[in-house]
């Protein structure tokens, strides 16, 4: 595990108060993450990366945002904003920036060493991969479902043949053992 | 020199210590995606938009803002601690979209109610029925958006704390109201929503749907409730109305029949007068107020007008009072008595005490009785006043000839 022990929701709440260094352990503990489910889906490292910053940067805004509360699962909440970032991309035919135009972030410029990097990151942290390994069969499906493909619960129940309550435990069950498990590995 | 990885990490440790956004702007880069790339993504779009459609999740467009940037000493203020969004749920008779509820505090202490559709916990409106353009795209509307003192505005309802209500209102499945006069809106994409605010006494409501009676129970705390149906109930007026109560119990009105309430341990039930006579419906015990009589009293501070030829009116005052919030505050009224009635306009603002309040009121001698119109200052302490009969304070009032 990189850093402290620290939950995620514990350090975003730290974050929201200023605390740089949480933020920073936050990305660096879930950056693997986001690159794992933006790599597969993006045609080069290059645009992966570009997204991933772009998605903690619209996730710091939306932390420094009292008004919002903090998600109750780090984990879904990163992963949809890079799903949004994704999809706000494609749709404009180039990479979105507006969150780091919003903070002032210099442009970062990206060699072929950092390309390597993150390829191996990505390689070695596969989300739908360290997923299946990680967690039980049913609690992996229903966390794909969930988290991934972004489905209703209502929709996974009649997929699984179970009721919505137990999806919900099961994915709920699953993020708590990524929670544990999931800390990316450098 | 530190990697790509490591040096986003830097700048996300400086903004996150930096606070405000927007220090420093840089020069805008664009990382165009290769047309290639463009057509996997593209691919990977329309899977998923399949996979939106099923979910019934829109796009993001952009977001609804009030009309007038929201202040917070002005009007009904902006939204302050306590505002969030009710976990109630109910789904749209076409489905898609689920309506929602926001609860919204603002820094003039009102409570207003937001009603729109909800995606991914944002409260919003669709980009359909005339609304955005038809862009077919999810429009969040910010807590801002909100009305004034018990008015049925774009979206929101706003109340004095203490206040209950129940409202209907016929609105196009979008959620926008008054993007389009219900009269052009096809049948289909109407919609009749009841919601109201009931207090924490209140337990549940009925409601008639399709023939049959339907108990739900209200958001424990507030009594907020919300009832999404495909068309208005026989005889209810096109565009809605409702009831706005200051003793906590609301009688029901349009397709709620009834509203059960817990008072003193027991339930209770509010129902609907089965006609206009019917003075004896059950309902629960008021409480007992005795109404405390009083003459109003008058100040008779000078109050000066000046009148242009178009007829409107500059009505100037010294405020006696500070207002801090929407509770209380000054309006300028006209009486009519011919008309047996008063106009008025109220000054919705924060006023400090002795501050020099100008209001102006337009085409004066419209509900002139004769060559002369009387305007009067009043100030109210409590504008949710109760109990009735509470006196009111006349700083002055002067007569305007034509």
């Amino acid at each position: 595990m990189n850093g402290s022990s620290r939950p995620d929701e514990v350090l975003l709440r730290a974050a929201r108060a200023g605390d740089g260094d949480a933020f920073g352990e936050f990305y660096k503990r879930r950056r693997a993450l986001v690159l794992g489910y933006l790599r597969p889906r993006v045609p080069d490292a290059e645009i992966a990366a570009d997204l991933m910053a772009e998605t903690f940067a619209a996730a710091l805004l939306a932390i420094r945002n009292d008004r919002r509360p903090i998600p109750d699962d780090p984990i879904a909440w990163l992963i949809t904003i890079a799903r949004h970032k994704l999809i706000d991309s494609v749709r404009r035919g180039r990479v979105e920036q507006a969150a780091r135009d919003r903070l002032a972030l210099d442009p970062l410029e990206i060699d072929d060493e950092d390309i390597v990097r993150i390829e191996d990151l990505v390689a070695t942290t596969d989300v739908a991969a360290n997923l299946k390994e990680l967690l039980p069969a049913d609690q992996h499906a229903a966390l794909k479902a969930r988290v991934l493909d972004e489905r209703d619960y209502s929709e996974i129940a009649i997929d699984l043949r179970c009721s919505e309550a137990v999806v919900r435990k099961r994915v709920s069950r699953a993020l708590r053992t990524l929670r544990a498990g999931l800390e990316a590995p450098e | 020199m530190s990697g790509y990885l490591d040096r986003l990490e830097q700048q996300l440790v400086d903004a996150t210590r930096a606070g405000a956004p927007g220090r420093v702007r840089r020069a805008a880069r664009r990382r165009t995606v290769p047309a290639s790339a463009a057509a996997v993504l593209a691919a990977l779009l329309l899977a998923s938009a399949v996979a939106l459609a099923v979910t019934g999740t829109f796009s993001t467009g952009s977001a609804v803002r009030p009309p007038q940037p929201p202040r917070p000493d002005r009007g009904p203020g902006i939204a302050a601690a306590g505002t969030r969004l009710l976990p109630m749920r109910v789904p749209d008779p076409a489905g898609g979209l689920p309506w929602g509820m926001r609860l919204v505090h603002t820094s003039r202490r009102l409570v207003c109610l937001q009603v729109g559709r909800i995606d991914r916990s944002q409260l919003g409106v669709l980009g359909r029925d005339g609304a955005f353009g038809d862009d077919e795209r999810f429009h969040p509307v910010a807590p801002d958006v909100v009305g004034y003192h018990a008015s049925t505005t774009e979206l929101s309802t706003c109340l004095q704390p203490g206040q209950t209500t129940s409202l209907e209102a016929g609105i196009a499945q979008s959620g926008a109201f008054g993007a389009r006069h219900p009269d052009l809106i096809p049948g289909s994409a109407r919609r009749w929503i009841s919601y109201g605010l009931l207090g924490r006494a209140a337990v549940s409501v009925t409601y008639g749907a399709a023939g049959q009676k339907r108990t739900i129970p209200v958001e424990p705390g507030s009594g907020a409730y919300l009832v999404v149906l495909p068309r208005p109930p026989k005889g209810a007026f096109e565009t809605g109305g409702g009831a706005t109560s200051t003793n906590r119990f609301v009688t029901p009105q349009g397709v709620i029949s009834s509203i059960a309430y817990r008072v003193n341990g027991k339930l209770c039930n509010e129902s609907r007068p089965t006609n206009e006579a019917a003075a004896a419906h059950p309902h629960c015990p008021r409480p007992r107020v005795a109404p405390r009589p009083g003459a109003p009293r008058r100040l008779n501070r000078p109050i000066r007008v000046q009148v242009s030829a178009g007829g409107t009116a500059i009505v100037t005052f010294t405020a006696p009072h500070a207002v801090s919030s929407a509770l209380s505050g000054y309006t300028v009224e006209i009486p009519s008595p011919c008309h047996k009635g008063i106009s008025g306009i109220p000054v919705e603002r924060d006023v400090r005490a002795g501050e020099i309040v100008h209001v102006a009121l337009p085409d004066i001698f419209a509900n002139a009785c004769g060559k002369t119109v009387t305007a009067r200052v009043v100030y109210e302490n409590d504008r949710n006043r109760f109990p009735p009969g509470e006196s009111e304070l006349i700083i002055g009032e002067t007569t305007i000839r034509r």
